[in-house]
């Protein structure tokens, strides 16, 4: 059953009793709601009042659509966001958000997952007045959105984009002791990524908050290596389970470190460890080689919004 | 040739240029191409990398192809909440 979804803008003071009432729902044995309000001061400076400008005709269906997507993921009863326009006080609400599902688990989760998505993803845009009276037009991060931003000096990979592969579910994670799933997996010429949330239709989009595992990369001479090892000219890339195989970076670089590909800002976080299923998935001993030489490749946190296409693709 | 199109402004990019909106016309068959060029003539100062282009109330590609009269809106970094 679709759940009631509704997204929209006003530029007056939010009524949060009527919205919350408006959630009930027999069904529901959880709600959530998040209040996000004016705070007084933002990166150390003291703030005396904020405007939001919106693009309506855009910002009200994507608001639709990020609560009926979330919705549907989280298999949640409703679900309901408003966004202020124009100018607000300090301790004003800015963003109501509210969900309610049948349990608490999924109504948490669901109501974190649209308001992430909600700051970066919903064309609006927030011009804070400081105390000493300039103002500034600030970004998802709450930084300034145009003043020598630290993002702009990363460096940009010079480096291709061979293959693209998403997958809606895990097929090694959590089966410890049990068959492997058979999710299938998806090659794509281009994919979504989103800050903070991962690739649009990957089984770790918006897994959880901070995730080190947003997006993972695999060097395509790490999988050319396997191939020769192995004895498997043929094995797909995808058989890995990372989702970008690229050639020309060398990925044990980026540990900890901020770089750009194809314009959009990554951080990688760990080397993406080979398991134990690999020795079933490709061949025995496979795990053991990937474990050298970093050729399990790089796990990262997504900064920015953008689509990644596959290099050479029309 | 050129075509008519109707920008719209928003955020950073509205004070940079000065106004929210305008009607031009251009030879640009591409937002890409058009924001390049419009970014030659006026301090915008924003990378493309970190915009998002609309055409007709739509998020699209940058290599979408423009129809004369579209509305094109180009969109700084996102900043709800």
């Amino acid at each position: 059953m679709a759940a009631e979804v509704s997204f929209s803008l006003t530029d007056q003071t939010i009524d949060s009793t009527s919205l919350a009432e408006s959630l009930r729902d027999p069904s529901a044995g959880a709600e959530v709601t998040f209040d996000g309000r004016v705070r007084d001061h933002n990166d150390g400076q003291a703030v005396a009042k904020l405007e939001y400008q919106a693009y309506p005709a855009l910002a009200v269906p994507t608001g639709q659509r990020i609560l009926a997507e979330e919705a549907e993921r989280f298999g949640i009863v409703r679900a309901t966001a408003i966004h202020r326009t124009g100018s607000l006080e300090i301790g004003e609400s800015a963003v109501w958000v509210g969900v309610a599902s049948a349990h608490r688990g999924a109504a948490f989760d669901a109501a974190r997952a649209i308001m992430e998505r909600l700051k970066y993803e919903l064309p609006i845009w927030k011009k804070e007045t400081y105390q000493d009276g300039h103002t500034e037009w600030v970004g998802p991060d709450n930084t300034p959105a145009g003043t020598g931003r630290p993002k702009d000096t990363n460096p940009e990979w010079d480096a291709d984009l061979v293959e693209i592969w998403i997958s809606p579910g895990n097929d090694f994670r959590g089966h410890h002791g049990m068959p492997r799933g058979n999710h299938g997996i998806q090659g794509v010429t281009e994919i979504e990524c989103v800050a903070g949330m991962g690739l649009k239709g990957d089984r770790y989009f918006g897994y959880k908050p901070d995730f080190k595992g947003q997006v993972t990369f695999i060097d395509a001479d790490a999988v050319d290596a396997v191939r020769r090892e192995c004895g498997k000219p043929e094995l797909s890339s995808s058989e890995f389970r990372r989702n970008l195989v690229v050639r020309g970076a060398d990925l044990s670089a980026w540990v900890g470190k901020r770089f750009r590909f194809q314009g959009i800002e990554f951080e990688g976080s760990e080397e993406c460890k080979p398991c134990y299923w690999m020795d079933t998935a490709v061949a025995p001993g496979t795990e053991n080689f990937l474990k050298k030489n970093f050729k399990g490749g790089l796990r990262a946190r997504i900064l920015t919004d953008g689509r990644l296409r596959i290099s050479g693709a029309p | 040739m050129s075509q008519t199109y109707h920008i719209q402004w928003f955020g950073l990019l509205s004070e940079r240029r000065g106004i929210p909106q305008e009607t031009i016309q251009h030879a640009a068959i591409t937002p890409a191409e058009l924001y390049r060029q419009l970014a030659e003539t006026h301090p915008l100062g924003l990378a493309m990398s970190d915009l998002r282009a609309a055409v007709n109330d739509e998020f699209i590609p940058w290599d979408h192809l423009l129809k004369d009269g579209d509305h094109i809106a180009f969109l700084p970094p996102m900043s709800g909440g």
